[in-house]
C-alpha cells in the first residue's frame, strides 16, 4: 500500500516544527535580558535579579513587597514605585492612576515596568517591613449572608508587627479554570496585639476571584499565603473626639482600631462608631461593640440600619449611617470639642460622610478613611 | 463570522479567571463577533436603540448610589440597588477600567428584575455585548425593554 498520502502531512509537520525551533531561538535571543541589577536608595541596597518580569514581581522576588491590591494586574493603581532610571514614556494602563505631579516625579506603577536594564529606585523605608506570611485557617464564621469571618494563624514567620488599621494581601491560589494566582486586599479585622493570629471580614463579591475561592473553596485548616502590613490608615492625635463611620465589611478596619485603643486603655477620648447596613440580617458584631461600651464609658456604638420593615423591634436608628451621624451630631455630640473622622466603606457612603462632616466643621484634613476603590 | 485579532485577544480575555471568576462567555460556545452580531439583530428586531437602553440604566444607576446599598424608588416605577465591593475591574476590549458595582433593578409593575454591573453596562453601551448565555450578568434584550418599560 502506498504511504504517498503521509508525505504532505508530513512535510508540514517537519516545517512546523523547524519554524518553532527558530521562534524559540529567535524569543530567547530578543528577550534574554541578562541579570539586572536594581539600585535601591541611592544605593544603600543593590540587588541582582533576571531581567524579563515586571518590577512588581522582580522586587517580590527579592522580598521587596510593594502595596498592590490586584497582584499587577493594573486594576488597582497602589503598587507605585520612583524609578529614577529612564523606562520610556508612561503606558496608557498607568496614566488613570498618574497625577501630573508623579508623572514629573517619574513616578511609575511597578506592575506595568518590564525590568530590562539596570534601574535606579526609591522605596519608602517602612515598605521593607512588609513580608509575605505563611498561615493556616483557624475559622470561618459566616457573620451574614454575604459576609465572613476568616481567622488565620501565622506558621511561618510566626508573628507579625502591624498598625491597627492596616490590610493584608491574600494570594488565592489557581483554583478551577483560574491558571494563575491572583491578590487582593482584606484590612486587618483584629488589634496589633493579637500579633500570631490575623481576623479578616470578607464579603462575597458576585463573580469575584478571590471571594468565589474563599466562600466556595477554603476551609479550616486550609493553608493561606498573605503579604502584609499595608496601608497608611490608622489612629491619629490624642484628645479630639472620634466619629468613626463604617459600612459592611468597612467594619475591619475600625474594629481593629478600636479594641487596640481598648486594650491600650487609649479610653479618655470621646468615641462614637456610627456602623451602617442595609437590612437587620446585614448587621454583625452587635454584642461585641455593645460589651466594649460597657468597659468604656466615653464609647459609643451606633449601629443603624437602613430598611427596618422586616424587624419591628429596632430600637435604634434608622435610615442611612449619615442620617444617624447628623443627628447626633445635631444634638448628642458636644459641638465645642474638636473631632476627627475615621471612615471605610463604599465610596458612596465616604462621600455622603465627608458632606455631612464638612457641614458640621469637621476639618477636611481631620478626616481620614479607606475608600474601597 | 470570522473574528479579527483583536476580537480573538479579547475573547481570551473573557474567559473564566482573567477578569473575573466566571468570565462574560458563560456556557456560550459561539465566537464573540457572533454572539454580539446576533444581540444587534435581536435589538433591531426588538426595535430597541443602544443608546437609549444604556442611557435609562446609567439613569438608574445614578439613582441608586444615592441609596449607599440601600434599595431606593425610583419614580414610583422602580426599585433600585446598588452594591459595592473594593477594587476596579478592567474593561476586556481594554478600552477603560469600572468599579466593582453591582445594580439590581426591580420593575415593580411585573416584578421583573434586571442585574447589571458598571462594567457590563460599559460593555453595553460602548460594544453592544451583553455577556454570553449562561454567564450570570448576561442580559437579555426583551427582558432589558420589559424592566424599562420601552
Amino acid at each position: 500500500m502506498s504511504l504517498s498520502f503521509l508525505v504532505a502531512p508530513f512535510v508540514v509537520g517537519a516545517i512546523s516544527a523547524v519554524m518553532a525551533v527558530i521562534i524559540s531561538f529567535i524569543d530567547m535571543l530578543v528577550n534574554n535580558y541578562g541579570e539586572v541589577k536594581l539600585s535601591i536608595n541611592s544605593g544603600k541596597r543593590v540587588i541582582t535579579v533576571k531581567g524579563g518580569s515586571s518590577l512588581l514581581s522582580s522586587l517580590a522576588r527579592q522580598n521587596i513587597f510593594l502595596p498592590s491590591a490586584c497582584g499587577g494586574r493594573a486594576t488597582c493603581g497602589v503598587c507605585k514605585i520612583k524609578v529614577k532610571s529612564d523606562v520610556g514614556p508612561h503606558l496608557p494602563t498607568e496614566l488613570p492612576f498618574l497625577t501630573k505631579e508623579e508623572m514629573r516625579d517619574k513616578i511609575r506603577l511597578s506592575c506595568q515596568i518590564k525590568v530590562k536594564t539596570n534601574l535606579e529606585l526609591e522605596i519608602p523605608q517602612e515598605l521593607f517591613a512588609i513580608q509575605k506570611y505563611s498561615t493556616a485557617v483557624t475559622s470561618i464564621r459566616n457573620l451574614t449572608p454575604d459576609m465572613r469571618e476568616i481567622k488565620l494563624s501565622l506558621k511561618d514567620p510566626e508573628q507579625i508587627d502591624f498598625k491597627a488599621g492596616q490590610y493584608a494581601q491574600f494570594i488565592i491560589p489557581p483554583y478551577g479554570k483560574i491558571k494563575q494566582e491572583t491578590q487582593r486586599a482584606y484590612s486587618i479585622a483584629s488589634g496589633p496585639g493579637q500579633n500570631s493570629e490575623l481576623e479578616f471580614i470578607v464579603r462575597l463579591v458576585p463573580g469575584g476571584i478571590a471571594t468565589t475561592y474563599i466562600f466556595t473553596l477554603l476551609k479550616e485548616g486550609d493553608t493561606l499565603d498573605l503579604v502584609a502590613p499595608l496601608g497608611d490608615f490608622r489612629l491619629h492625635g490624642t484628645n479630639e473626639d472620634m466619629l468613626c463611620i463604617a459600612g459592611g465589611s468597612g467594619m475591619a478596619p475600625i474594629k481593629s482600631i478600636l479594641f487596640d485603643m481598648s486594650e491600650n486603655k487609649i479610653t479618655r477620648r470621646n468615641v462614637y462608631y456610627f456602623f451602617g447596613v442595609a437590612t437587620p440580617k446585614d448587621l454583625f458584631y452587635q454584642k461585641m461593640f455593645e460589651d466594649l461600651e460597657k468597659k468604656w464609658p466615653s464609647f459609643h456604638f451606633i449601629p443603624a440600619i437602613a430598611d427596618v420593615s422586616t424587624d419591628s423591634t429596632w430600637k435604634g436608628e434608622t435610615g442611612l449611617v449619615t442620617a444617624a451621624l447628623e443627628n447626633y451630631l445635631t444634638a448628642k455630640i458636644p459641638k465645642q470639642n474638636p473631632k476627627q473622622a475615621y471612615l471605610c466603606g463604599s465610596p458612596g457612603m465616604i462621600n455622603a460622610s465627608i458632606k455631612v462632616l464638612t457641614s458640621y466643621n469637621v476639618n477636611q484634613a481631620d478626616i481620614y478613611y479607606d475608600k474601597f476603590s | 463570522m470570522k473574528m479579527s485579532p483583536e476580537y480573538k485577544q479579547t475573547a481570551l480575555q473573557m474567559q473564566p479567571g482573567i477578569i473575573t471568576a466566571e468570565g462574560f462567555l458563560g456556557n456560550d460556545t459561539r465566537p464573540l463577533v457572533d454572539i454580539i452580531q446576533a444581540d444587534e439583530e435581536q435589538a433591531t428586531r426588538l426595535n430597541v436603540e443602544w443608546d437609549k437602553i444604556a442611557g435609562h440604566l446609567q439613569e438608574l444607576y445614578k439613582a441608586g448610589k444615592q441609596g449607599q446599598e440601600r434599595t431606593i424608588e425610583f419614580i414610583g416605577k422602580w426599585n433600585v440597588k446598588v452594591d459595592e465591593s473594593r477594587g476596579l475591574l478592567p474593561c476586556p476590549f481594554k478600552d477603560g477600567l469600572f468599579h466593582k458595582h453591582t445594580i439590581l433593578v426591580t420593575h415593580k409593575p411585573s416584578g421583573k428584575q434586571l442585574l447589571f454591573s458598571e462594567l457590563s453596562l460599559h460593555l453595553l453601551e460602548k460594544h453592544h455585548f451583553l455577556q454570553g448565555k449562561g454567564s450570570s450578568f448576561r442580559m437579555e434584550l426583551s427582558e432589558i425593554k420589559t424592566v424599562l418599560d420601552l
